[in-house]
């Protein structure tokens, strides 16, 4: 889902990760407490088996930069996961 | 070093001697990725890297992040085929938590905090500045050097004290590696620009005058770059870097001769990126040895940013009684050395 408005844009992520849900939420975590993020915000939880990202912005080019930063990480942390299989 | 008596947490024992710690250094604050694979007795089993070069201009963080996040994986299972362990080998993932470019740190972080939950192992967050003083410690034998710190990000003049690593003197602006990165780009060398504009200085025969600066044990180097800046298309490219290194090279001694006679130390150690370039260590060489000093310089491989020194260093925490909480591993951006208290020594 991707909506944006004239001064807000918001995007809802649910990446289903199957068991790595849970060590990938714990990974991101800290970074979703300590990123400076001053034109909007971020949340992140487990539902299930998936990693849910919700991310509200001031506009699409902060959504976008902010949805691509995540996804790095999740993409970093799955591949990281392989190693340890 | 000596072996510690510490029991590996993987509870398997090591393939290097009972009671053996494996750690696994991941390193990236700038522009290099780095893997390293250490053990506590200082055996360097694999050391690899791998670094962004910028297609053009100067280094931008998100594109250094993203190659970072296309490349840590398979790094890591390079360093890990290159000691020949597997993953579950290791008994510590050590991690460069700061200073440094915050996306990049942010890439490493999220890899190690994942490496260590994946393999239910503790993890340290390392001061990247630590870390190069430690792993110059450990190859040059260096007893309690003062240590001359000079890369892209940081010049410094550090002495041991009171269980911290103590900044006696640093630069006012710009770290020298930043200036002469910057030189380099300039002048349109190829990329690492550190080592072209020494290629291009070896062959420079006009010295050219240039600011400066140093006041007691603080230096700077932005009028220094500026005025270099400005003469690129009126003079000799050779004849500007070699101007230019002869001039920040001589304020780095300077100020270092300063730092022994002020501490009274007996040893100086150079680490750093910029700690590569051969005229700066025949100038320090000098120095040192009209005081009586031991001059220990690190080694090319390991003097630039490297994971064997965030792996080694990630040992002597967590020998000390250091580890850290997955919650307590945020990127510190701009973690200052003197943060860190150092319990090993």
């Amino acid at each position: 889902m991707l909506r944006s408005v004239s001064t807000k844009a918001e995007a809802r992520l649910e990446l289903p990760l199957g068991e790595k849900a849970k060590v990938i939420y714990k990974a991101i975590l800290p970074e979703v407490k300590s990123t400076p993020y001053k034109r909007g915000r971020v949340s992140l939880k487990v539902v299930g088996e998936s990693l849910v990202i919700d991310v509200q912005a001031e506009d699409t080019s902060a959504l976008r930069a902010t949805l691509n930063s995540y996804l790095r990480w999740v993409i970093v942390s799955l591949e990281v996961l392989e190693l340890v299989k | 070093m000596p072996a510690g008596n510490a029991v590996t947490h993987n509870g398997r024992g090591s393939k290097f001697g009972g009671g053996c710690l494996i750690s696994l250094g991941i390193e990236g604050t700038a522009y290099k990725l780095g893997v390293g694979i250490v053990t506590d007795k200082g055996e360097i089993l694999a050391n690899v890297s791998r670094v962004f070069s910028p297609k053009k201009g100067g280094l931008k963080p998100r594109e250094a992040a993203q190659y970072y996040a296309e490349n840590i994986s398979s790094l890591i299972r390079e360093s890990l085929e290159k000691a020949n362990l597997s993953a579950r080998d290791i008994d510590i993932v050590s991690f460069s938590q700061g200073p440094g470019m915050g996306p990049c740190l942010r890439v490493v972080a999220t890899a190690a905090r994942s490496l260590s939950l994946g393999l239910g192992i503790p993890i340290v967050g390392v001061n990247h500045g630590v870390a190069h003083i430690e792993i110059g410690r450990l190859i040059t034998k260096l007893e309690d050097p003062l240590v001359l710190f000079v890369s892209g990000g940081n010049t410094q003049v550090i002495t041991f004290q009171d269980r911290r690593y103590r900044v006696i003197g640093e630069t006012m602006d710009m770290a020298l590696g930043n200036c002469i990165d910057r030189l380099g780009r300039e002048l349109g060398l190829e990329f690492p620009w550190a080592l072209s504009v020494q290629e291009l200085a070896k062959r420079g025969e006009k010295f050219i005058e240039l600011p400066y600066i140093v006041k007691g044990m603080e230096l700077s180097f932005s009028g220094l770059l500026t005025s270099a800046l400005e003469k690129i298309g009126k003079v000799r490219p050779e004849d500007l870097c070699y101007s230019f290194l002869e001039t920040s090279f001589a304020m780095l001694t300077e100020v270092a001769e300063r730092g022994l006679t002020l501490t009274g130390k007996e040893e100086l150690l150079l680490c750093g990126g910029v700690g590569a370039l051969d005229r700066l260590k025949e100038m320090l060489k000098e120095m040192v040895s009209e005081h009586g000093a031991k001059l220990g310089v690190t080694p090319p491989e390991y003097s630039v940013d490297n994971g064997a020194m965030i792996a080694w260093t990630g040992i002597l925490y967590y020998k000390s009684g250091t580890k850290h909480k997955i919650e307590e591993t945020v990127v510190k951006q701009r973690f200052r050395i003197e943060e860190v208290e150092v319990n090993w020594r």
